[in-house]
């Protein structure tokens, strides 16, 4: 129990010194060998200074980013899989293996088979019931006398067999082969579990689990009754379980890191086009504006949370296919009416005329001279892009047209409690708890942001 | 004037390519889509064609489609010819062969047949109206209420403990969709689970309501109406309620800075009239143009929204529809809200130009 | 000064202060001067020197927050205009005192008619009926040299160029026949064409209506002394020197006001090779120096001048300045 307090501390201290101090000297460090010159200017300094004064923003938003950080390293805190296993000397490490299984585009993959760690089969180790015989050895002695029975029984079936004759029909010899293999392997895992015992009886295994040893997708059989469950304390399950017997605690965590992720993705990759076609818009003007100008009305026309539904029912989208689907049809396009105006209005002014007069290239016109100035629209408007963007993941999950089934999410968990409104209460009120924390958090953030770089004054006069 | 009524005139030309455009888009996408349905019934339909498929109906292939959807999938989307002539089919400018080479479709007010609900897909989709414009309508009107007075009333308390308190709550009501403020409320107050179980779950009225009607129970009626209205509308409301109100506030903030109020102090006007005069009367104008956004969700109502309240509208229809794999139906209303969305736009322009005289397109 | 006549404005020690992110600003920090009856009075000074806030504050028209008047006196008439209560100084407001903007652009109400915003005020100090202030205003608009004066009430402000819209501000703002016309920039923003006709429009309005006075507020020298009979120099917030026009042109005092008017182009100097300017910038109005406001781009500055802020003392008479060279200690 002390341990487990432990760590959860040091969990969030590393999230916070992370968060705070390794990630952004990171990101200075990287803006610098990328040529940028990461030193706010004397505007963005203010603003800056004036998000930070603005307390439950400024708090808001090193809450949610470490929380963020924190949950990139999930697989670490809350998973089935162990941090280390040891059984006889053999020691492996299946959370870690887990983590970076699941950094995208490296195809690692991990997998710990049973044999190798005291239980009979070759598909991945029972973690919860290893743990069980490490705390409680006696229980291999239960599982040796049924395995020796089982031998027994191969063994006598086998035994009544003669070995055939070469001349002997086929299905005699097949059945002799199949008995023989039976006996074998009961044999065998006879064999294994009586080293276990001895391995586990002179305490040479060990296991240290994660802080909460469940995973998205294994289910709770560890309760008595039948799934959904309420929460209940004694048995560890603090907000209940699924109608599918999944743990909500960690479909809620692990749902947190996917919303925010996806959200974050959508934001970035669509404000990244965004800005490309807005700029390209004020810029250039003319035909280029006029034309996609018409484009982004058209596209904006479309309802688009209708044809992701749509499109979803007929591809079954994954992760990234969302991500793509909600850039393409809304994230790009807000953005880009803002741009198009600031880039209109600065290279109005007269030192961008100045540049252009001189033969600048627009390129370096536009990424040195309007760019920087392009930044407050989107810095302004991404809070509140990733609360619609979060929103829309929530709903077509809700709807059932969002990522495939089994995939932690909180709109999934909605559409449970709307199932069970009348006797599940707890499947509603949990994810609607993450989901209005979280979603208000980055309210919070996104109106400091707003408050710092346009701060609204209310003069009186009379 | 008359520059106004030929810049309308040449929007309201471009309705019609604009909506050309995206709904031959979703036309081609539906089409195209690998692995849709309407893929696999072309491929089906190519076999059968090549005498490979035999005799027997019923289920064939792996998507649970049966002959009969089939088929109708093959009609509707014209799947024996290119796309772009199935297209103009759909549309109405091409002889459609299933109908005897007649000239049918969308532009002749024909959107094709749902086998779902055994009747035209328009008379579906119109069949819905009511139920989604009480709501949405209701609910608008409502938001405005609340708002604009809310809105001013934070304008002029800018920055104090009143304006702080109904931030949180307004932030709040942005930070929880629609229909989760329906969930809450419909597990608060819809169930026993609190001991205030005072609202149906759900529905547009009770079943009996129109036999009520009949009996002239009035008066029950109408409190059934209510009952069923309530928690629906709240989530409507919830849509717009947060960016109405800071955009009402936000705006007479700015109204109240600008050089036009000190003129009208210089007058001698009195606080009152200046606030409520000149200033509102230029904030209410970002407030009127959204009126052309409302439209669509007007008419369309909320997929969530319906489909957490059991309500029998638009989105449900679409809901369900998609579910069902109804795809005419889909199209139909696919259709109808992007002609509501860019009538909509234009709406918002005539709005527009008749709160602001600033305003002349030209 | 001569006590010939009472004056129609007093000013006494004014302080307007300003708070800006919690520093405070002293916009005006101490302006007294006098308006006399029947008096173009001009206020010169560059931007930011308190010279539109000095006006504001006369109507008290101080956006409160950030803004405050914190100290001082105002008479006008007589009457004391900041002790007023509110329903009072309205009623001084655009009816015995009126006010122009500098930006003509923004300072009408862009959503109602020229004649909605010139009939409102006419109605709410004369409690007229609305014809009859229809009348006026058409009328009005006729005389500040708008043709057509009738139909063009029904125009919104943005159907009229800058110039018609300050000549439609100057309607409004005489419409009542006011006693002091504060006339704040009323050229800056427009065409150097319209300029002088619009000037000409205010001296020429203040002989067919009653002969107000103007308090006339501006940065260019040669409007001064086109138009007004005295004029107070302003600088950091504080009145430097205040004098006839003619003297103060034929024999500056201030050095401030030596460096303007050496910044004119002049006519009699024959070719001139290039203007003189006024070397530095105008202190930041969060860091005053502790001593003379202008000390830091004084060609003539001594010891004296960083320590100590100097008075404003009548030199002459009528003649006042805010200079240690004029005082008794001189430069000792």
């Amino acid at each position: 129990m002390i341990w487990k307090i432990i760590y959860l501390v040091l969990v969030f201290v590393l999230g916070w010194l992370l968060t705070k101090f390794i990630l952004p000297w990171m990101i200075v460090r990287i803006g610098r060998l990328l040529g940028f010159r990461m030193r706010p200017t004397p505007i963005t300094a203010r603003r800056l200074a004036r998000f930070r004064s603005i307390k439950r923003g400024y708090w808001s938003f090193v809450g949610i980013s470490t929380l963020f950080v924190i949950s990139m390293f999930l697989e670490l805190i809350v998973n089935e899989k162990p941090l280390i296993i040891s059984y006889d000397g053999r020691v492996a490490v299946p959370a870690l293996n887990d983590w970076a299984s699941k950094i995208p585009f490296l195809g690692i993959s991990s997998f710990e088979k049973k044999e190798d760690f005291g239980q009979p089969g070759g598909s991945e180790v029972d973690y919860h019931l290893f743990q069980e015989i490490v705390e409680n050895p006696g229980l291999i002695s239960t599982e040796l006398q049924a395995a020796k029975k089982k031998m027994d029984r191969a063994e006598r079936s086998f035994k009544k067999l003669k070995e055939p004759a070469p001349d002997a029909t086929e299905r005699k010899k097949k059945r002799f082969a199949t008995r023989k293999a039976m006996y074998e392997r009961s044999k065998a895992q006879y064999a294994g579990l009586q080293d276990a015992e001895a391995v586990f009886g002179a305490g040479r295994a060990w296991i240290l689990p994660t802080l909460y040893p469940w995973s998205a997708k294994s289910h709770r059989e560890d309760l008595k009754a039948n799934p959904p469950n309420s929460p209940t304390l004694e048995e560890k399950c603090f907000l209940g379980t699924t109608t599918g017997g999944r743990d909500v605690l960690v479909q809620l965590v692990y749902g947190f890191r996917i919303s925010i992720a996806f959200a974050l993705l959508v934001a970035a990759v669509g404000y990244f086009i965004g800005v490309l076609v807005g700029g390209m818009q004020g810029y250039y003007g003319g035909w280029i504006d006029i034309a996609s100008q018409r484009i982004v009305e058209i596209w904006g026309s479309i309802p688009f949370l209708f044809t992701i539904m749509i499109l979803a029912a007929m591809i079954q989208p994954g992760f990234w296919m969302l991500v793509i689907l909600l850039v393409v049809l809304r994230s790009w396009l807000g953005i880009t009416f803002y741009v198009r105006g600031e880039f209109y209005r600065e290279k109005s002014k007269d030192y961008v005329q100045a540049a252009i007069a001189s033969g600048v290239s627009d390129w370096k016109i536009i990424t040195k001279h309007i760019l920087p100035n392009s930044i407050v629209p989107v810095v302004t408007f991404a809070p509140f892009g990733i609360v619609a963007y979060i929103s829309s993941l929530v709903s077509l999950d809700y709807l059932g047209f969002g990522l495939p089934p089994g995939t932690p999410s909180w709109g999934d968990l909605l559409k449970q409690g709307l199932e069970n409104v009348q006797h599940h209460p707890y499947l509603i009120i949990t994810p609607v708890v993450a989901l209005a924390a979280t979603l208000f958090a980055v309210v919070m953030i996104g109106e400091a942001v707003r408050e710092a770089f346009d701060p609204k004054v209310f003069s009186r006069l009379r | 004037m008359h520059g106004m009524t030929s810049y309308f005139i040449r929007r309201l030309m471009l309705v019609p390519v604009t909506f050309i455009i995206i709904t031959f888009m979703i036309y081609a996408v539906f089409r195209m889509a690998p692995g849709g349905p309407i893929e696999q019934a072309r491929v089906q339909m190519l076999k059968a064609a090549a005498g490979e498929a035999g005799g027997g109906g019923g289920e064939s292939g792996g998507t649970g489609m049966t002959e009969e959807e089939r088929k109708s999938l093959e009609e509707y989307y014209q799947l024996d010819k290119p796309i772009p002539i199935g297209y103009l089919v759909w549309l109405g400018f091409w002889p459609n062969s299933h109908k005897g080479g007649k000239l049918s479709g969308v532009f002749w007010g024909d959107f094709g047949y749902s086998n779902e609900h055994s009747a035209p897909v328009l008379d579906t989709i119109i069949s819905k109206f009511p139920v989604s414009i009480y709501f949405g309508l209701i609910g608008y009107i409502a938001s405005w209420l609340v708002c604009i007075p809310l809105g001013i009333f934070k304008a002029l308390k800018h920055r104090t403990h009143f304006d702080t308190l109904t931030s949180i709550v307004v932030f709040l009501g942005y930070s929880v969709p629609g229909f989760v403020a329906a969930l809450v409320l419909m597990l608060t107050f819809g169930t026993n689970n609190f001991g205030m179980d005072w609202f149906p779950l759900g529905g547009f009225r009770s079943e009996n309501w129109n036999v009520m009607w009949d009996q002239g129970e009035f008066w029950w009626c109408i409190k059934d109406q209510v009952h069923h209205t309530f928690i629906p509308l709240i989530a409507y409301m919830m849509a717009s309620f947060a960016t109405m109100t800071i955009l009402m506030k936000n705006s007479l903030l700015d109204n109240l800075g600008a050089d036009y109020v000190r003129t009208a102090f210089a007058k001698g006007l009195p606080e009152r009239r200046v606030i409520f005069i000149h200033a509102l009367r230029n904030s209410l104008i970002p407030i009127c143009v959204g009126i052309g956004g409302a439209i669509g969700l007007l008419f369309a109502g909320s997929f969530l929204i319906e489909k957490t309240c059991t309500i029998d509208g638009m989105g449900l229809l679409g809901y369900t529809s998609l579910l069902k794999r109804d795809y005419p139906v889909l199209l139909g209303i696919l259709t109808f809200g992007i002609v509501l969305r860019l009538l909509g736009n234009i709406l918002s322009d005539i709005v527009l130009a008749l709160v602001d005289p600033r305003v002349r397109f030209q | 000064m001569t006590e010939k006549q009472k004056p129609l404005l007093q000013v006494r020690d004014l302080r307007t202060y300003f708070n800006v992110e919690g520093q405070t600003a002293k916009a005006v920090d101490g302006v007294s001067f006098d308006i006399r009856e029947n008096e173009v009075f001009g206020l010169v000074g560059e931007s930011g020197s308190g010279k539109s806030v000095t006006a504001l504050s006369v109507l008290r028209l101080i956006p409160n927050p950030p803004g405050d008047i914190v100290g001082g006196a105002i008479h006008f008439r007589g009457e004391s205009l900041l002790d007023l209560p509110w329903a009072e100084m309205r009623k001084i407001r655009g009816n015995r005192i009126s006010m122009i903007f500098q930006e003509p652009m923004t300072a009408l109400n862009p959503v109602f008619t020229i004649g909605f915003q010139l009939i409102e005020g006419i109605r709410l100090h004369t409690g007229c009926s609305k014809d009859e202030a229809e009348v006026k205003a058409a009328e009005m608009l006729d005389l500040v040299g708008i043709p057509d004066g009738l139909r063009r009430l029904s125009d919104y402000p943005h159907q009229f160029s800058g110039g018609m819209r300050q000549r439609a501000m100057i309607a409004m703002a005489l419409s009542l026949t006011p006693n002091l016309l504060i006339a704040d920039e009323p050229t800056t923003a427009l065409d150097v064409t319209i300029q002088s006709q619009i000037l000409e429009l205010m001296l020429e309005m203040r002989t067919k209506t009653d002969g107000a006075s103007i308090l006339l507020i501006t940065h260019d020298l040669a409007v001064v002394a086109e138009t007004c009979q005295r004029v107070a120099v302003m600088y950091g917030g504080k009145i430097q020197e205040i004098s006839e026009v003619i003297p103060l042109f034929e024999d500056p005092k201030h050095p401030y006001t030596q460096g303007l008017l050496k910044s004119l182009p002049r006519p009699d100097q024959g070719k001139v090779r290039r203007l003189p300017t006024i070397p530095g910038i105008v202190p930041s109005i969060l860091h005053m120096p502790p001593g003379c406001k202008f000390a830091d781009r004084c060609p003539e500055r001594f010891e004296r001048c960083d320590r100590e802020e100097p008075e404003l003392r009548e030199i002459e008479p009528g003649r006042f300045c805010r200079c240690h060279l004029h005082d008794e200690e001189g430069r000792s």
